[in-house]
């Protein structure tokens, strides 16, 4: 699905998060949004699905205007992985990812989407906790079902706020290739990060937002000595590895 | 075992908590029936259902044991069942159906009814208790100020978004304006105005009649049909507002809905019986230990087992330092403080409200 973002502007209270934001996402892309804290990241992506609601501007997805789809329609279509979940909740894994289905069950979970639970867990490799508390798992594993709930809903765009903090390196990679096998496969995929190493290195495209403002877009190559230092008012020197690039930091402005 | 074989047989041991709390029911309501002082035997129980017995057994049995049998079970499923969805979708594990004040506002609307509308008086029964004379005034007082506070609720969400926070708040601020309110009424109360306005704060189940069973009945059949229907819903309140918005969920409206009904259906309970304490806030906690927390089962597995619990309770309290029969208030307080203290520090460490 693409995604097609016209002049957005959101704020809170009054103060304004989101100004004249307008990018579009082609189907299969992998974005990255990347941007100082407070920059608007979370926001924008709540925005796409909905979440928040626009005060002005719209979001199209597939041409047709965001407020035109049902709640429901619009939970098949877009998946949500939020930044930070309370562990109030006693439910097991299994139980978790069914949650996914929840937009196609009306009473009682069926037996297509028991199976559907089940093979997401199956290609996540979470089978051996399906049964398990989901308070008791790691922080790697949580995020990992957290996803599995996100494509139970079978959407064919994922948002994730911040999928790998409070990750290992490991499970970086792991979540990251994941998201990009996702990808390759044709699901959109629209990340907030801060790892600029990460983003480079596995994203097909990056929007950098400042002051709620797109600051510059594109593929990786807008991730230059320059647009760094400007983005985040900080010295830097990047170095090339076989392609890919490491920022090192030098210090403040 | 495949992964969906292992849910199943999950599922299947939840549902089969459910029958056997059932089956504990029906137990209990035996064992309540032929409890007490009348010297009712489970021979005479049976005669009576098939309408025979003597002019005694029958008295004894459908004028006084069944419907107080019954009241206990409505009520106890109520506030359980309350219980359970307040905590769910207010994300607390200490909330109850009373954290919005309910009790608060129902004790004050009954003091209301005494001391500003006389609707209490000093009558010397066999327990030598003071009694409310005119309990339909005190009802439907408690009733009306419960609705009162709960309206306050609903003001203050508009203004301020009907999160968590904003209600559990309010609740608290809600509830302690009417204990201001009842100490003023209290202390404008002649002495048996006073003893009523205490009396009536005891959760008592000796007030059940049948018009009150079958008024409870009449409330909670569509109710507890509706909290059932929502339970996906409820379920992904517990994760979070964002995510539930990204499942579909219209969450103001889930929440709002949510709260106005188990407001609604513990006020009348305590409008007819007075507030029964820690039922609504224990049992979701004993039945997510046994069952874990997913709402489509917690709901109808709190419903049975709060209705038991409570009929178990008041039958203790009948019968426990007979003839003096004690508010069964009193004594789910009693059992229920403990109770959820071991709860709790059983639950720590074992990712339960960590």
């Amino acid at each position: 699905m693409k995604i097609q973002i016209e002049n957005i502007e959101f704020s809170y209270n009054g103060t304004p998060v989101l100004k004249n934001v307008t990018e579009n996402i082609a189907k299969g892309d992998f974005v990255a949004i990347v941007g100082p804290n407070g920059s608007g990241k979370s926001t924008l992506l709540k925005c796409v699905n909905g979440i928040l609601s626009t005060k002005k501007g719209t979001v199209l997805i597939d041409n047709k205007n965001l407020e035109s789809y049902s709640s429901n329609e619009l939970a098949k279509e877009i998946a949500y992985v939020p930044q930070s979940e309370n562990k109030a909740n006693p439910l097991n894994v299994f139980d978790t990812v069914l949650l996914g289905r929840k937009p196609y069950i009306n009473w009682k979970p069926s037996d297509s989407d028991l199976e559907i639970t089940a093979n997401i867990l199956k290609k996540l490799h979470l089978e051996h906790i399906a049964m398990k508390n989901i308070n008791k798992l790691s922080g790697g594993q949580r995020q990992c079902v957290f996803i599995a709930r996100a494509l139970a809903q079978q959407p064919d765009v994922l948002l994730l706020d911040e999928p790998t903090a409070n990750l290992d390196i490991r499970h970086q990679i792991e979540v990251l290739n994941l998201l990009k096998a996702l990808s390759d496969n044709g699901h959109t995929i629209i990340m907030a990060v801060h790892d600029i190493n990460l983003a480079s290195r596995y994203c097909s495209k990056i929007m950098m937002l400042k002051d709620g403002a797109i600051f510059a877009s594109g593929a990786k190559d807008i991730f230059t000595t320059e647009n760094i230092e400007k983005l985040y008012d900080i010295k830097i020197s990047i170095v090339h590895e076989n392609g890919h690039l490491v920022i090192v930091p030098q210090g403040l402005n | 075992m495949s992964i969906v074989a292992q849910y199943k047989s999950f599922t299947k041991r939840r549902i089969l908590f459910i029958l056997i709390v059932i089956v504990l029911l029906l137990v209990v309501s035996l064992f309540a029936i032929i409890s007490g002082v009348a010297g009712i035997s489970l021979h005479n129980v049976f005669s009576v259902a098939f309408g025979q017995g003597s002019d005694f057994a029958q008295q004894v049995v459908l004028k006084i044991r069944l419907p107080r049998i019954l009241g206990a079970i409505l009520a106890g499923t109520v506030l359980s069942v309350s219980g359970a969805v307040m905590q769910s979708i207010l994300r607390n594990p200490l909330a109850s159906p009373f954290t919005l004040g309910i009790s608060g506002a129902a004790a004050f609307g009954a003091a209301f009814a005494i001391v500003v509308f006389g609707a209490g008086s000093n009558y010397s029964g066999s327990n030598d208790a003071v009694i409310v004379h005119n309990p339909y005034i005190v009802i439907a007082s408690a009733f009306a100020w419960s609705i009162a506070s709960l309206a306050v609720i609903l003001l203050i969400s508009k203004f301020r978004g009907a999160t968590p926070e904003v209600m559990i708040l309010s609740g608290i601020i809600i509830s302690s304006l009417f204990s201001a309110g009842i100490s003023a009424l209290q202390y404008f109360a002649n002495d048996v105005q006073l003893a009523s306005v205490i009396f009536w704060s005891f959760g008592d189940l000796g007030r059940a009649g049948w018009n009150d069973v079958i008024i409870l009945s009449i409330v909670l059949v569509p109710l507890l049909a509706f909290f059932f229907s929502q339970s996906w819903n409820y379920k992904s309140l517990q994760s979070g507002d964002e995510l539930a918005k990204s499942l579909g969920v219209n969450v103001s409206k889930v929440r709002l809905t949510g709260m106005v009904a188990a407001s609604l259906c513990t006020a009348v309970v305590v409008s007819f019986y007075g507030i029964i304490a820690f039922v609504g806030l224990v049992v979701p906690h004993i039945v997510r230990r046994c069952i874990g927390g997913d709402e489509q089962f917690l709901i109808p597995a709190s419903a049975v087992f709060g209705g038991t619990f409570l009929l178990f309770s008041d039958t203790i309290a009948r019968t426990i330092i007979s003839p003096v029969i004690l508010p069964v208030g009193i004594l789910t307080s009693f059992i229920g403080a403990p109770l959820f203290l071991f709860l709790l520090i059983k639950g720590l460490g074992k990712g339960y409200w960590s």
